[in-house]
């Protein structure tokens, strides 16, 4: 069969298939179905526009980085040459800025998808990981269990909190897959995370980067994969946004 | 069915004064006579979304009616400029989506049932070219991605734009589904008529 002759199958099948609506199906809604939608009809504000939506993913967590790094220090950042800046920052922040980017899609139904955000943030990942594995290859006279405990658990305080504060600034978002979108708020969190690691950990050991470092993103992940999967399936009944419209 | 309307036009939608989308925009402001001029419009096409499905066709009323209320709660992420169908279409998506969840996990016999019809459509072709199959068994051959993707663009005519915008994908995604979802079909209706047409001469 050529090319020709299936394109006209196709249609012709598809034409057949296209579902007939009934005169009773085609009415309204039940009468007590509208009246009970509408009786509560208030006002409401619409979600902002993506570039503002996009804001409100982004600020948390450079407000957590900005945090992170006056805290805990920018010892990671002194100890690393330009070429490994460029290198680094540039997957943390392009993985940074794609998770908030797809988050702030999430928050909207049927919004426009202009990229794969996921090949975006595999690739971000794969070059950090790569730069990890290439050049971090120092030994270090100190106690490196110490030192993965220390980073693992700054790394999970530093998600868990972006995480939060996201969820706060973006409560008003529709998320109609509660998965996915708890996957990518905790891809967001745990990019923020790896700049906050990766500005103040002077440790350029490449073991401790994927034991410490990615450790605290891979748990996040895991665990908002398990939260979100128990949201979806308890809460089907109901489109699932965070706040009441006002 | 007997009197369908999938021909002739809905009469209360003949003429079509504003556009779903200022509805939307008055139901926003709290306009009641907007939101119930929007109900009527969108009852029919929700409908025949949900009939297009065959997992959902037997619910379709419900399915229906469960998107409008879940429209209606998250009526304030409509952005105004912005189209509405595609909107309206991915939470009537993830309507089906739960529902196909929900009777998942309450009946594991019935899905047992589903899985041998589906096996059953998939049986081999009759390799007549006069009795091709129809487009659900056509369909039952395709992973359930690209069975969504064609269904949504052959059966519901919807541009690549709105079926990525509905699917939460990017319209390179749609186009490539739908591709080698044209392949795969193609190959399998090459293979099953050939015998046939040998014999026919």
């Amino acid at each position: 069969m050529n090319r020709e002759d299936f394109e006209i199958y196709l249609e012709r099948a598809a034409k057949v298939a296209r579902p007939a609506v009934s005169r009773e199906q085609g009415e309204m809604p039940a009468p007590v179905l509208t009246k009970n939608i509408l009786s509560d009809l208030k006002p409401v504000r619409p979600l902002p526009p993506a570039p503002i939506l996009l804001l409100f993913c982004l600020i948390p967590a450079l407000i957590v980085v900005a945090w992170g790094g006056k805290i805990l220090g920018l010892a990671g950042w002194e100890a690393q040459s330009w070429i490994l800046r460029i290198l680094l920052f540039g997957a943390s922040g392009i993985a940074l800025l794609t998770a908030s980017y797809s988050f702030s899609l999430r928050m909207v139904p049927g919004a426009r998808r202009r990229f794969s955000t996921l090949t975006v943030q595999l690739a971000a990942a794969i070059l950090f990981i790569g730069t990890a594995a290439i050049a971090f290859h120092h030994k270090y006279a100190i106690d490196m269990a110490a030192a993965d405990e220390l980073c693992f658990k700054n790394g999970l305080i530093m998600a868990v909190i972006t995480f939060s504060l996201t969820f706060l600034a973006t409560r008003r978002g529709v998320w109609l897959d509660r998965l996915a979108s708890s996957v990518q708020l905790a891809a967001l969190a745990s990019s923020a995370a790896l700049l906050v690691l990766t500005l103040y950990c002077p440790v350029l050991a490449a073991s401790h980067v994927f034991i410490a470092h990615f450790g605290a993103v891979g748990v996040t992940l895991l665990v908002a994969w398990f939260v979100g999967r128990l949201l979806r399936d308890k809460g089907s009944s109901g489109v699932s946004s965070g706040k009441q419209p006002e | 069915m007997d009197e369908t309307l999938n021909s002739e036009p809905l009469p209360f939608a003949e003429p079509a004064p504003i556009p779903l989308e200022a509805l939307m925009r008055k139901y926003q402001q709290a306009d009641r006579t907007a939101a119930e001029s929007l109900f009527q419009m969108l009852v029919p096409l929700l409908t025949r979304f949900f009939l297009s499905m065959p997992d959902a066709r037997q619910a379709a009323d419900d399915l229906a009616q469960e998107t409008l209320l879940r429209v209606h709660r998250a009526r304030h992420s409509y952005r105004p400029g912005e189209p509405l169908l595609p909107w309206v279409y991915a939470i009537a998506r993830h309507v089906r989506v739960d529902q196909y969840r929900k009777q998942r996990r309450t009946s594991k016999h019935e899905e047992v049932v589903e899985t041998e019809k589906l096996q059953a459509q998939a049986a081999p072709l009759q390799n007549s070219p006069q009795n091709m199959p129809d487009f659900d068994t056509l369909m039952s051959y395709l992973p359930e991605s690209q069975r969504e993707v064609l269904r949504m663009l052959k059966v519901l005519g919807m541009t690549v734009e709105e079926v990525a915008r509905v699917t939460s994908s990017t319209a390179g995604s749609v186009k490539q589904k739908s591709h080698r979802a044209y392949e795969k079909l193609r190959s399998i209706l090459t293979r099953e008529t050939a015998p046939a047409k040998a014999a026919n001469g």
